[in-house]
């Protein structure tokens, strides 16, 4: 049997082109936050499935070895053969991939963490039920337990939720809709494992697994700002950019040159430079002039064969540029600037 | 008036055999040492006290970091608030507002390790404190099969708490552990219970079949027996494959997520899920009183295990049923699991020779095709840190061996042609008893009409929203 599951995966594997390894893929899966990986994440379109699969390294080596042996995959090349490809090529695939949204630090699992034992939690002191928290997570227990307690009239709040969860959800539509809302537990109703999801819409567990978190992260997306249910993500940060990346990059929004903050963070080069490709990645204006002469921008973009990512056809081509540069254009060029 | 308390605190009418003998010792005063098998309800020996008395904080001191989670879980879950606990898993200023407010508090739960802390120990004993429990206790004996040498250091720190009254509890504990509990932990002229291993509620049955035989029949007799049940398989896969095959069931092992782990167990615990298949993963701590049938699609391990996992079945009282389903050849499944738990005498050897020759440890896991978090790898690690290669490879060999002994004594309860229950009762070194019913060799045992427990409502996820947030 194949599933959208093995498609999505399929999928992650066929975007990185054959210009990166089986490791590189490993690392984005589980969400590791190192410059390598956000880049080979942003560059080769992996954000959705950013720290989407936590697979131990045994799991991950036994994943990658039935792929090759279903015949989907070519592991010297870390490429697809054509049936992979098939397989990797429906809408319904890429369609849940951009659904998931990517790990967006604890934003999108502790607001559901929040979420659920709030609403378990309240509903089930309101009818006088015992229960069994479904959630095991020290913060989001601390977290609820403040709320509940605190003195407010919760009934208009809690019809507020509903609705609010409602209207989000007609949007979001079915499949998604009926994996969020059966992950719910309520006074009465225990939520589903993913197996009972996964019956529920015939499909399997692992793929019931993503409908629910591409239906929870469209979800979060679909909510107006002023959305009551917003303060469930009360401190919680949805940032890409590194910790370190940030604090140098507040540094120079500041107006520090680039080597003051080099020398007051005591960074090395290589590492104020991952930085600042970080901030060519996420940030909307980027004075990359600052970094790279004008002529060699639109050079490197000119050089930049078909739709590959690789740096070092360029680097070869143009003396007077360093693979950090060159970079920097590629993150520019990634964001749909042109300088032609 | 203990019943009274019982009633208001529990919500139970009546004590189970033995709990009371246990309970008046306890609330007069004397130290206390009870062994109780699983599931004979000997948390509430020491909680009930508590209301009866009124007189200061109880400590309990456990293990276990998943028993003291379990334990607090269901405190909380009869709505006693005054209840903490001192371990790995809170911050230093949770600990230290907890030890500010300790008047707060009935019951304390912590490892031994906190208990040893100074300023821990100096704050409990500067509060009143109504008594000390020890749970497990026999890990404080070297002479007990898990003995932990965090425990040894208890008796001492009894003395720093100002001798409180204590009361060690266990499961298991044959004359030489005893012996050791009283002593290490000073007990004074303490009252002993020892409660009988038999579960007189729990028919017990062995069905021989053949191997292609079992999964059919395990789909009958899932229909036929009383519900709510708990079948035990002995893999994740199995768990996982019997699940799909039966109706209305779900499964539960220990490679589940957290959520998915709790979502099953809160819909079992609800009567939402009338079957659950699992491994022996599940059942520690499980507090659900009205498992009417507790069915063995494969060996368990030991007879103490099967103990065990049939004791989760009746614990209300009311007559249960433990079936096992035997077919030539199942031990086979147990004998490579317990092979599969200790590292290959080949690669023991590689493993050896590769560090005398100056591989590094953390190159050997690649090395042997071994995952690092394999416990095996733990094992093997271990072994090469305190043993040479023939010391190692008797050791597997002589372990191996004593698991194959326990293996073909649970072997023997599914073969013998004599009454299952005396053969229970004989392992664990007590008097037969005469009981109808009682098994399958003593007369046929019948399954009652058995009602539906279980309610299944799917609806379209509108209406399943709406009744999440239904305040009818």
């Amino acid at each position: 049997m194949v599933h959208l599951a093995d498609g999505v995966l399929l999928l992650a594997i066929d975007r990185l082109k054959g210009e990166r390894s089986e490791r590189s893929l490993f690392h984005v899966l589980n969400g590791k936050r190192s410059a390598t990986t956000l880049q080979d994440a942003f560059f080769y379109d992996l954000e959705p499935v950013f720290g989407m699969f936590p697979y131990t390294k045994y799991d991950y080596e036994k994943l990658m070895a039935s792929l090759e042996k279903r015949g989907w995959l070519n592991r010297s090349t870390f490429t697809l053969t054509g049936a992979g490809q098939l397989l990797a090529a429906p809408e319904a695939v890429s369609d849940l991939f951009e659904r998931l949204g990517g790990e967006q630090r604890d934003y999108t699992t502790m607001t559901w963490k929040r979420l659920s034992l709030f609403i378990q939690t309240f509903m089930s002191l309101e009818h006088k039920r015992t229960f069994y928290p479904v959630q095991a997570d020290r913060l989001a227990e601390r977290w609820v337990k403040q709320i509940v307690r605190s003195d407010r009239d919760w009934r208009p709040l809690i019809e507020s939720f509903h609705a609010e969860l409602e209207t989000a959800l007609e949007a979001v539509g079915d499949p998604y809709a009926t994996a969020v809302v059966y992950r719910f537990t309520g006074a009465f109703e225990t939520g589903y494992t993913y197996e009972q999801i996964a019956t529920l819409l015939d499909v399997d567990a692992r793929t019931a697994r993503l409908y629910f978190l591409a239906g929870w992260n469209a979800l979060l997306n679909q909510l107006p700002e002023d959305a009551k249910l917003r303060g469930f993500s009360h401190g919680l940060s949805r940032e890409r950019m590194t910790l370190s990346a940030r604090e140098s990059f507040d540094l120079l929004t500041a107006g520090r040159s680039f080597s003051e903050v080099q020398s007051l963070r005591r960074l090395r080069t290589s590492t104020i430079e991952d930085h600042v490709v970080e901030m060519a990645m996420y940030i909307e204006e980027f004075p990359l002039d600052q970094f790279v002469p004008t002529r060699w921008i639109a050079e490197v973009e000119r050089l930049r064969e078909g739709e590959s990512w690789a740096l070092k056809p360029i680097f070869d081509q143009i003396d007077e540029l360093s693979y950090f540069q060159i970079r920097l254009v590629f993150a520019r060029l990634k964001r749909g600037e042109t300088f032609v | 008036m203990y019943e009274k308390t019982l009633k208001r605190v529990f919500g139970y009418d009546s004590f189970r055999e033995g709990q009371r003998d246990v309970i008046e010792a306890v609330a007069d005063g004397q130290d206390v040492l009870a062994i109780m098998p699983t599931g004979a309800g000997k948390s509430l020996t020491f909680q009930l006290p508590s209301y009866i008395k009124n007189d200061g904080l109880t400590i309990i001191v456990s293990p276990l970091l998943s028993l003291i989670e379990d334990q607090m879980l269901h405190i909380r879950e009869r709505g006693e608030r005054g209840v903490a606990r001192l371990t790995s898993m809170e911050t230093l200023e949770e600990k230290q507002d907890i030890l500010n407010h300790l008047k707060r508090y009935r019951f304390l739960y912590l490892s031994p390790e906190q208990l040893a802390v100074p300023h821990v120990t100096r704050a409990l004993s500067n509060t009143k404190i109504q008594m000390l429990v020890v749970d497990e206790a026999h890990c404080i004996s070297q002479w007990g099969h898990e003995f932990r040498p965090e425990y040894a250091r208890l008796g001492e720190l009894r003395k720093q708490l100002g001798s409180p009254q204590c009361m060690a509890v266990t499961a298991t504990a044959p004359e030489t552990v005893k012996r050791d509990i009283i002593e290490k932990l000073a007990l004074f002229s303490p009252s002993q219970f020892v409660h009988s291993a038999n579960r007189p509620e729990i028919r017990l049955i062995v069905e021989r079949l053949d191997t292609d035989q079992k999964l059919p029949r395990l789909v009958d007799l899932v229909r036929e027996v009383p519900k709510p049940a708990v079948i035990y398989t002995a893999t994740r896969r199995e768990a996982e494959s019997l699940a799909m095959a039966l109706d209305d069931a779900l499964f539960y092992h220990g490679g589940m997520s957290t959520e998915d782990r709790r979502l099953v167990q809160s819909q079992f615990l609800r009567d939402e899920v009338a079957v659950m298949v699992c491994t022996s993963a599940f059942g520690m701590g499980v507090n659900k009183d009205n498992v009417r049938s507790v069915i063995h699609f494969q060996l368990p391990a030991t007879l103490e295990a099967y103990m065990q996992e049939i004791g989760r079945a009746g614990r209300d009282g009311a007559p249960a049923f433990a079936v096992l389903l035997y077919a030539e050849g199942d031990e086979r499944i147990q004998q490579f699991l317990i092979d599969q738990q200790y590292p290959k005498e080949k690669d023991i050897r590689v493993a050896y020779f590769e560090r005398e020759n100056g591989t590094s440890l953390a190159q050997l896991p690649r090395l042997l095709k071994m995952n690092e978090e394999d416990p095996v790898w733990g094992l093997l690690k271990q072994m090469l840190a305190e043993r040479t290669l023939a010391g190692a490879i008797d050791w597997v060999k002589e372990r191996k061996r004593d698991r194959y002994r326990q293996l073909g004594q649970m072997m023997d309860y599914a073969l013998i042609k004599t009454c299952r229950r005396d053969y229970l009762l004989r392992y664990f070194s007590e008097q037969p008893v005469d009981q109808q019913p009682c098994c399958d060799v003593c007369g046929e045992i019948s399954f009652p009409e058995s009602e539906q427990v279980v309610s299944k409502n799917v609806t379209e996820w509108k209406h399943r929203l709406a009744r999440i947030f239904s305040f009818d």
